[in-house]
């Protein structure tokens, strides 16, 4: 089972690199700052609610919307930090493994490249999950913890979340069979910025109703979708604030003002991801060492 | 699968690569028989590595045809035959040595009793076993050659290609390669060993073939041509220009400078011939001086030289 083995010794790098346990410290870190920050702040916003909304119903709606508006924040931020942490982990993966010459005495060993690719995915996408579920997780039980609230579709939405790191790591590991470190790194980013565009251009012109805009933005997202599915992630999820009000939904200032991403996407992310796959070890099993 | 028994350890036919313009490998064809050692020498940017490249199947070529025990050079299950230490190699410096040889065990597909048995042995071969549990990172580069010798051996390997396995080691290092070396021919294994210390070569070598601008010019048993490549220097009396003419009967390469003649013959055998031909022909002789050309004099002649040979 060579794809284990590499899988294994994928993680076990980034344990002994540090990489693992700065992660999980960093990580625990950010989760305490933002527990706190929001446990003071919430109550502050609870202390005022109770002199600003006369009746309950208005006071629980005003609650909600703050610590619902707190939630994606905290999401948010999560989100770009999944998303350095999924391109930043795997762009040198291969492509490191190449120029450093370490390559040759793994691929002469009695294995196919392919396993080789399939490890390192897999070992990567393990740990990029577990770093997804511990941060999601953790904002979203803080929140639940301090002021009761918590997200509609959590299971399916945490699945985007991973299917977005995903989708980010499996096109790094594309690129690190051709590219060397540094244009993988630069060149996904480049990739990450043009799908984040296209994702605004595509909310804008749809709310303008300029089809053409729209369809425009819809292509530049889906270069890398990793972006529409924080979108469609952040729609499933946010609680329900109020039945009386139209202000469901993540808050708008977080890029997410349009429409809800609809559920193709998932499937367009699957087949994305499956491409990438197939791509990287053709060019991975073509390439000269 | 268990290789073909009586195919050649490495047979190559015209074996070509090319990247873009330049030709790296011009049309190799080898053939290196199991269980012998063989040399593979040249100079830098003859395509040595290229070529060992595409046997070992990390690169691949542009043309021709080539066997390793048997199989074609990508075929994965014959990797479990084939050790391999690499030229420019490196490895994880965040793993311990012991470690290292572990998982490079778990990719060759040993299981753990094997390895747990074959690692020490090993290290200890390679002189390392009081270094297992330090990390590759604080290796020297004689220290790391060694633990990358023990890695192309880990699977009791049938044939091994070693890539420059003396760079870097000193003179005790070097030794303890060359009797890895003999170790392995005395177990029956086929080495291709590719080195620029002719020395190296020299006493561990059965054959060896010279590549130059990516072609095989020569393929030689070493014994033999190491006692065969004979220069001799002649001091002459007078002589006429059609005498040179006749010394070539004896061998190649006739020079005269002034009263010295040299020429290369094949063989001591011939010097009486040649000493009995050249007073028959009424020109004196003062001296006959013989003299057996080392690897690398054989080396410089060999690579100098334009087109193939053999």
């Amino acid at each position: 089972m060579s794809i284990l083995t590499i899988a294994r010794f994928t993680f076990r790098e980034a344990r002994r690199r540090r990489l693992l346990w700065l992660g999980i410290g960093l990580g625990l870190a950010f989760l305490a700052i933002f527990a706190l920050g929001f446990y003071l702040v919430y109550d502050e916003i609870r202390r005022s609610t109770l002199i600003a909304f006369a009746g309950q119903e208005a006071q629980e709606t005003a609650l909600k919307l703050a610590a619902n508006a707190f939630m994606m924040m905290g999401l948010f931020v999560v989100n770009f930090l999944v998303v350095l942490v999924s391109i930043l982990t795997t762009v040198g993966a291969i492509s490191g493994e190449i120029s450093s010459h370490t390559i040759q005495a793994i691929v002469t060993k009695p294995l196919r490249r392919w396993e080789i690719i399939l490890g390192r995915w897999l070992g990567h996408a393990l740990m990029v999950t577990f770093y997804i579920l511990l941060l999601t997780g953790g904002i979203i039980l803080i929140v639940y913890l301090v002021s009761g609230l918590a997200p509609r579709a959590l299971v399916a939405g945490l699945g985007l979340y991973v299917l977005e790191g995903i989708v980010l790591l499996t096109a790094s590991i594309l690129g690190g069979t051709r590219l060397s470190t540094m244009a993988n790194g630069v060149v996904l980013f480049m990739v990450y910025g043009l799908a984040f565009i296209g994702g605004w251009v595509e909310q804008i012109a749809s709310a303008l109703n300029s089809q053409t805009a729209t369809n425009i933005g819809a292509l530049a997202g889906r270069l890398l979708p990793s972006e529409v599915l924080w979108r469609r992630a952040s729609h499933i999820m946010a609680p329900r604030v109020s039945s009386g009000l139209d202000i469901d939904g993540p808050p708008p200032f977080l890029f997410t003002f349009g429409r809800e991403p609809a559920p193709s996407v998932v499937l367009y992310a699957l087949v994305y991801v499956a491409a990438m796959m197939l791509l990287a070890i053709w060019s991975f099993r073509k390439r000269d060492l | 699968m268990t290789s073909n028994d009586n195919s050649p350890a490495i047979a190559t036919e015209n074996l070509r690569k090319r990247y873009g313009k330049k030709v790296a490998v011009a049309g190799l064809t080898l053939c290196v028989e199991r269980g012998e050692v063989f040399g593979f020498l040249g100079p830098n940017g003859a395509g040595k590595t290229t070529a060992i490249k595409m046997l070992l199947g990390l690169v691949r070529p542009t043309a021709g045809e080539a066997r390793l025990l048997g199989a074609p050079p990508g075929d994965w299950r014959t990797r479990r035959e084939v050790g391999f230490l690499p030229e420019d190699f490196r490895f994880h410096e965040w793993l311990r040595a012991d470690e290292f040889l572990d998982v490079h065990g778990q990719l060759y597909g040993m299981p753990k009793a094997e390895r747990q048995e074959q690692i020490p042995r090993l290290l200890k071969l390679v002189g390392l076993q009081d270094d297992a549990r330090r990390k590759l990172g604080q290796f020297s580069k004689g220290m790391l050659q060694r633990v990358g010798l023990a890695q192309a051996l880990l699977n009791k390997p049938r044939l091994v290609f070693l890539d420059e396995p003396t760079s870097g080691l000193d003179p005790m290092g070097r030794r303890l390669v060359r009797d890895i070396i003999r170790q392995q021919r005395e177990e029956g294994v086929t080495v291709f060993l590719n080195s620029h210390l002719l020395s190296e070569v020299e006493v561990t070598c059965d054959r060896v073939g010279f590549i130059k601008q990516g072609q095989v010019v020569r393929v030689a048993d070493l014994h033999a041509m190491v006692e065969g490549d004979t220069e001799v220097e002649l001091r002459l009396g007078k002589f006429e220009p059609t005498f040179l003419e006749g010394l070539n009967q004896f061998g190649h390469d006739v020079r005269a400078n002034g009263d010295q003649v040299t020429l290369f013959v094949q063989g001591e055998e011939q010097l009486p011939a040649i000493a009995a031909w050249i007073v028959a022909q009424g020109v004196k002789l003062y001296a006959l001086t013989p003299r057996r050309l080392s690897l690398e004099e054989i080396f410089v002649r060999v690579v100098g030289q334009e087109g193939v040979i053999q």
